[in-house]
C-alpha cells in the first residue's frame, strides 16, 4: 500500500528573511536562503521591492553622480543638498522642486574650498544654518550661499594662549546634538571632540586668559584617556538617548549629561565604554527612532535605548547574514569604499549601501526577531550610492551610480522599462523527518500580484542531488480586485473587479523526483506589477528510510 | 796775298817751330808755377804747425818764500803751498784746551760743588726721613681709612639700594618658590585627587571656554590661585621686611666703617703731623746746607767763569791761528794772480810773434808765387814775341836762303 501524500505548508515563506548562518536542516522554514530584490511588505510577507525611477527633470551636469545627500534648514528654508562627483570634479548641488519637475542646481563653493571625496561629505542641520563637512574648511549655508565659517564676523577659532589649531578648521565628522555642534577629525584631531557654543557654529573653545566672548560656552573633550583599550580614533559622534555616543573605529564611548555647559559642574561625563565594537565610517549610521543603527566590522549593529540602565543594549542586527556582510565590509574597507546606511520609516527598512559593491542589504525595522536580528533581504545589482528619506514627500531619494544621477524608490519597474527579478529560495525542507525520502508531487504558490500580468517561475530542487532542478512557468494574474464596501464594487455588476491593487491567487505546479531535502524556489519578473509570496503548500510522499 | 805758296819756306815753318818751342816752354813754365803753388801749400802747413807750436800754452810758475806754485800746460794748477800745519795743530790744541777749560768750568759750576751735593743729600735725607715716611704712611693709612669708609658707605648704600629695589622681586620669588615648594606636595595631591576624581566621574579631558577646563578644574585652579596669591603677598611682605632689615644692617655696617675710617684718618693725621714736623726740621737743615752749597756754588761758578773766559780766549786764539794757518796759501794765491798777469803777457808776446811770423811767412810765399807768376807771364810774353818774330825770321831766312841758297 502506497503511503499517503503528506501536505507540508510553508505558511510564511521567507517572512523571516535571509538566514545564511544557521544549519539549513534545523532552520525555521520561515527563513529564506535567497531573497533577492525582496522586502518585507506591509503585511509581513516576502515581496518584491519597488523600482528605481529616475527623479530629476533637469540637472546642471548629466555626467555627475550623487554620492552624499543631506537635509538642512537654512534660515527657515528646507534645503536638500547633494555632494556629487564626476569628470568635472566634486561639487555641491541643491535639489529643488521635489514634487514637480525636480531639478538640481549647483551651489558655488567659497574660493579655495575643494571637496576631496564626495562620498564622505556630511550635511548637518544646526540652528539656522546648514553645516557642511568636506574635509576642507567647514562651510555653512545661509540664505542659499555657501561660506567658510572663518568668514563669519563672529568667528572664534579654538584657542588658548595661542590658537589650538595649526591650520584651517576642517573637521571631517560630527553631529549636531543638544544645541551644539560636536566635531572631530582633520586639524581638530582624531581624539578630540570640539563642541560649539550653544546654537552657534562660530564660537569654539576659548580658554585664553581673556576670552573673546564672555558668553561663549564652546569647549573640547580629549578622549584619548577614555578609550577602553589602547588607542582609537573618532569615526563619528551622535546624540542618542540623552547620551553623546562617540564611535571609535574599534570602540564606543558613551557620554552622559551632554546638555547645558558640558564643562560646568556636573556636566558631561563618560558613562560607558564598549570595546571591540566600533564604526567602519561616519556614513554607516542611522537611527530608526528606537535604536541607533551602525555598521561595525561584524555587520549591522544597534545601540538601544535605556531608561534606567546605564549601559545601552547592543544588538546584532545582521546575525543571520553575518558572514556575507562581514565579507562585504572587509572588502569595502580594503578597497577604501564607503558604507552608508539609509533609513526609510515609510518602508520600514534600513538599506546598507556599499560603494563599489552593487549588492544592497535591506534590513526590515518593523520588529526585531526573537534573536534580536532584523529580517534581511538583498538587492543584487542595485545601482545605489546613497540615500535620503524625505518625510514631507514620503520619498526615498537614492543617489545613482548610473547616469540617472538621482533615483526615487518608487514604481514597479526599474528605470521606467527594465523588469527585475524577485527571487525566493526556501531552506532545505526535511518535513520533520530527515531520514526518509521525499517525493514532491505538487507545489502550490499563493502569490499576491498586481494590476498587470507578469511572468513567474516555480521550481524545486533536492538538496545534494544537484543539478536536479525543475521549473514551471506561469503567469501571475493582473487585475483590479476590489475591496469590500468599495463604492465601485457591486455584486452582479458588469465590473468583475473593483479598484483594489492586489490579486491573491494560488498557482499549482506539479513536481517529481525524490530526495531527502527539498528546496522550493520562486522567481517573478517584476514589470509594473507587484508580487508577494503569501503561502506555499507542498504535497509530497514520504518514502522509506534511507 | 794769302797762302803758303805765297810764303817762303822758312817764313812758313818758322812760326810753327816757334810755336812748338813756345808750347814746350809754356808747359814747362806752367808746371813750374804749379809746383811752386804746391810748395807754398806745404810751406803754409809747416808754418801753421810752427805757429801752433809757437802759440801753445806752456804754463807758468811762481816761486815765493812759501813755495813754488805752477800752472801746467793742460791748465792744472799746483799751488805748491798748503795751510800752515803747525798753526793749525796749535789751533786744535788750543781749541782742546779751551774746551777742557770750559768743561771744567761747567763741572766746577755744577757737579763738582760738594756743598751743592751736601745740600742735595740733605734734601734727599729729608725725603728719606723716617718720620716723614711714617707720616706719609700714616697719611696713606688715613687716606685708606677714608677710602674704606667711603667704600663701605658706598657699598652699604648700594647694597641697601639693591636690596630695597632691584633684588627684592627675586627674593620675593625665592620666598614664593619656597612657600609653593612647601605647598607643592599638597597641591600635587589635591590636583591628583582632582584628576582622579574627574577621571572617576568620566570628566577627564573636558575643557570649556567659561573655565579653561571643567568647572571643577576652575575651582581647583581658583583655590590654587588663591593660595598662590596669598603666598605671593606673603612673599612680598617677607621680602620687604628682609630688605628693610638688610638696609638697616647695611647702615650699621656703613656707620662702623665710617668710624673705623675716621679713627684711621685721625691716627694718620697725627702721624702726618709728626712727620711734617720732622720733615720741617730736615728741610731747615737741608736749607742751611743748601745756602752753604749755594755760596760755594757761587764761588765755583766764578772760578768756572774765569776758566770759561780762559777757554774762550784760547778758543779765540786758536781760531786766529787757524785763520792764519791759511795765510801762506792766500799769499801764494796772490802771487799766482801776479804770475797769471805775467803769463798772460808772455802768451800775448807769443801770439804776436807768431802773428808776425805767420804774416811774414805768408808774405814770402805770396811773393814767391807772385814772382813765379810774373816770370811765367814774362816768359809767355817772350815766347809770344818769339812767335811773332819767327815769321820775320823765317822770311829773313827765306830771303837768306833765297839769297844764298844754291837752289
Amino acid at each position: 500500500m502506497a503511503n499517503p501524500q503528506q501536505n507540508v505548508t510553508i505558511s510564511a515563506p521567507g517572512f523571516w528573511g535571509l538566514n545564511l548562518e544557521d544549519a539549513p536542516i534545523d532552520m525555521d522554514q520561515r527563513y529564506a536562503l535567497e531573497a533577492d530584490n525582496a522586502v518585507i511588505d506591509s503585511f509581513g510577507r516576502l515581496g518584491a521591492r519597488k523600482g528605481f525611477t529616475p527623479f530629476l527633470a533637469s540637472s546642471p551636469d548629466a555626467t555627475m553622480a550623487v554620492r552624499s545627500l543631506g537635509r538642512v534648514v537654512d534660515n527657515g528654508v528646507v534645503r536638500y543638498l547633494a555632494a556629487v562627483t564626476g569628470v568635472n570634479g566634486n561639487k555641491i548641488w541643491e535639489i529643488t522642486s521635489l514634487n514637480a519637475n525636480p531639478a538640481a542646481t549647483e551651489l558655488t563653493l567659497p574660493a579655495g574650498i575643494s571637496i576631496a571625496d564626495a562620498d564622505t561629505v556630511q550635511f548637518i542641520d544646526f540652528a539656522s544654518y546648514g553645516i557642511i563637512l568636506t574635509g576642507d574648511e567647514m562651510m555653512y549655508i545661509f540664505d542659499g550661499v555657501l561660506s567658510r565659517v572663518s568668514d563669519h564676523p563672529s568667528w572664534i577659532e579654538p584657542q588658548e594662549a595661542s590658537p589650538l589649531l595649526t591650520g584651517t578648521f576642517n573637521p571631517t565628522t560630527g553631529t549636531a546634538a543638544y544645541g551644539r555642534l560636536w566635531l572631530s577629525g582633520g586639524n581638530l584631531g582624531e581624539e578630540s571632540i570640539h563642541y560649539s557654543s550653544l546654537n552657534n557654529p562660530f564660537w569654539w573653545y576659548d580658554g585664553s586668559a581673556v576670552p573673546a566672548e564672555p558668553l561663549n560656552t564652546g569647549g573640547l573633550i580629549d578622549v584619548y584617556e577614555s578609550w577602553p583599550s589602547g588607542r582609537d580614533t573618532i569615526v563619528d559622534i551622535v546624540g542618542h538617548n540623552n547620551m553623546l555616543v562617540v564611535f571609535g573605529r574599534n570602540s564606543l564611548l558613551v557620554y552622559g549629561n551632554p546638555q547645558g555647559d558640558p564643562a560646568a559642574q556636573g556636566g558631561i561625563y563618560l558613562a560607558d565604554t564598549v570595546n571591540n565594537i566600533g564604526m567602519v565610517n561616519a556614513q554607516a549610521l542611522a537611527s530608526d527612532g528606537r535604536d541607533l543603527l551602525f555598521v561595525d566590522d561584524t555587520g549591522l549593529r544597534s545601540l538601544g535605548r535605556t531608561i534606567q540602565e546605564q549601559s545601552a543594549a547592543l544588538g546584532d542586527l545582521s546575525r543571520t547574514v553575518r558572514t556575507q556582510v562581514q565579507r562585504v565590509i572587509s572588502n569595502a574597507f580594503s578597497t577604501g569604499a564607503t558604507i552608508k546606511l539609509t533609513y526609510d520609516p515609510t518602508q520600514s527598512f534600513v538599506l546598507m549601501i556599499v560603494s563599489g559593491d552593487d549588492d544592497v542589504w535591506c534590513f526590515d525595522t518593523r520588529q526585531p526577531m526573537q534573536d534580536g536580528s532584523y529580517r534581511v533581504t538583498r538587492w543584487p545589482a542595485a545601482p545605489i550610492a546613497c540615500g535620503l528619506y524625505i518625510d514631507t514627500e514620503e520619498l526615498l531619494l537614492l543617489g545613482s551610480t548610473k547616469t540617472d544621477i538621482l533615483l526615487s524608490y518608487d514604481g514597479l519597474v526599474d528605470f521606467y522599462t527594465q523588469p527585475y527579478n524577485f527571487n525566493y529560495t526556501s531552506p532545505a525542507l526535511s518535513f520533520g523527518d530527515p531520514v526518509r525520502t521525499k517525493m514532491v508531487k505538487q507545489i502550490d504558490y499563493t502569490v499576491v500580484s498586481g494590476a498587470a500580468e507578469s511572468q513567474a517561475k516555480g521550481s524545486w530542487e533536492y538538496a545534494g542531488i544537484r543539478p536536479y532542478e525543475k521549473a514551471g512557468y506561469f503567469r501571475l494574474l493582473g487585475g483590479d480586485p476590489s475591496y469590500y464596501n468599495s463604492t465601485d464594487f457591486q455584486y452582479g455588476d458588469d465590473a468583475t473587479y473593483g479598484s483594489g491593487t492586489t490579486v491573491i491567487r494560488s498557482y499549482k505546479l506539479n513536481a517529481d523526483g525524490s530526495g531527502e531535502n527539498v528546496l522550493i524556489k520562486f522567481t517573478a519578473s517584476i514589470n509594473n506589477s507587484r508580487c508577494s509570496l503569501q503561502q506555499i503548500n507542498i504535497q509530497s510522499l514520504i518514502g522509506r528510510i534511507n | 796775298m794769302t797762302g803758303i805758296s805765297d810764303m817762303g819756306f822758312f817764313e812758313s815753318i818758322m812760326p810753327s817751330v816757334a810755336g812748338a818751342g813756345s808750347v814746350a816752354l809754356g808747359t814747362a813754365m806752367a808746371s813750374n808755377l804749379g809746383q811752386t803753388g804746391a810748395e807754398a801749400q806745404t810751406q803754409m802747413g809747416t808754418l801753421a804747425g810752427q805757429l801752433a807750436e809757437d802759440t801753445k800754452f806752456n804754463g807758468y810758475g811762481v816761486t815765493t818764500g812759501h813755495g813754488t806754485a805752477s800752472v801746467n800746460a793742460d791748465g792744472s794748477t799746483d799751488f805748491g803751498v798748503d795751510k800752515n800745519t803747525d798753526m793749525l795743530n796749535a789751533a786744535d790744541t788750543q781749541f782742546g784746551s779751551a774746551a777742557t777749560n770750559m768743561a771744567n768750568a761747567a763741572l766746577a759750576a755744577q757737579g763738582g760743588n760738594p756743598a751743592y751735593n751736601q745740600a742735595m743729600t740733605g734734601l734727599q735725607a729729608n725725603a728719606n726721613n723716617g718720620a716723614y715716611g711714617d707720616a706719609m704712611s700714616a697719611q696713606q693709612a688715613g687716606m685708606n681709612g677714608l677710602a674704606g669708609q667711603q667704600s663701605g658707605m658706598l657699598n652699604a648704600s648700594q647694597q641697601a639700594m639693591t636690596n630695597a629695589m632691584g633684588d627684592r622681586a627675586g627674593r620675593e620669588q625665592e620666598i614664593y618658590n619656597s612657600a609653593m615648594a612647601m605647598q607643592q606636595p599638597g597641591l600635587d595631591q589635591a590636583r591628583a585627587s582632582q584628576q582622579s576624581q574627574e577621571f572617576a566621574q568620566g570628566r577627564s579631558g573636558v575643557r570649556g571656554s567659561q573655565f579653561g577646563g571643567t568647572a571643577e578644574d576652575a575651582a581647583m585652579a581658583k583655590a590654587q590661585a588663591g593660595a598662590q596669591n596669598q603666598a605671593a603677598f606673603q612673599a612680598m611682605s617677607q621680602g620687604q621686611q628682609e630688605m628693610m632689615n638688610q638696609a638697616q644692617m647695611s647702615g650699621m655696617f656703613g656707620q662702623q666703617g665710617m668710624s673705623a675710617a675716621g679713627m684711621q684718618g685721625q691716627l694718620g693725621s697725627q702721624m702726618g703731623q709728626l712727620g711734617a714736623q720732622n720733615a720741617q726740621l730736615g728741610q731747615a737743615a737741608a736749607g742751611a746746607m743748601g745756602q752753604l752749597g749755594q755760596g760755594q756754588g757761587q764761588l765755583n761758578q766764578s772760578g768756572a767763569s774765569l776758566l770759561n773766559q780762559i777757554g774762550q780766549s784760547q778758543a779765540n786764539q786758536a781760531n786766529m791761528q787757524y785763520q792764519n794757518s791759511f795765510m801762506p796759501l792766500n799769499q801764494q794765491m796772490q802771487a799766482m794772480q801776479i804770475a797769471q798777469g805775467n803769463a798772460g803777457m808772455s802768451q800775448s808776446g807769443a801770439f804776436t810773434g807768431a802773428g808776425y811770423g805767420a804774416q811774414l811767412g805768408l808774405g814770402g810765399i805770396q811773393a814767391d808765387i807772385n814772382a813765379q807768376k810774373a816770370a811765367t807771364e814774362l816768359y809767355g810774353n817772350m815766347f809770344d814775341s818769339i812767335m811773332d818774330n819767327s815769321g820775320a825770321m823765317g822770311k829773313g831766312l827765306d830771303n837768306l836762303w833765297d839769297k844764298y841758297s844754291p837752289f
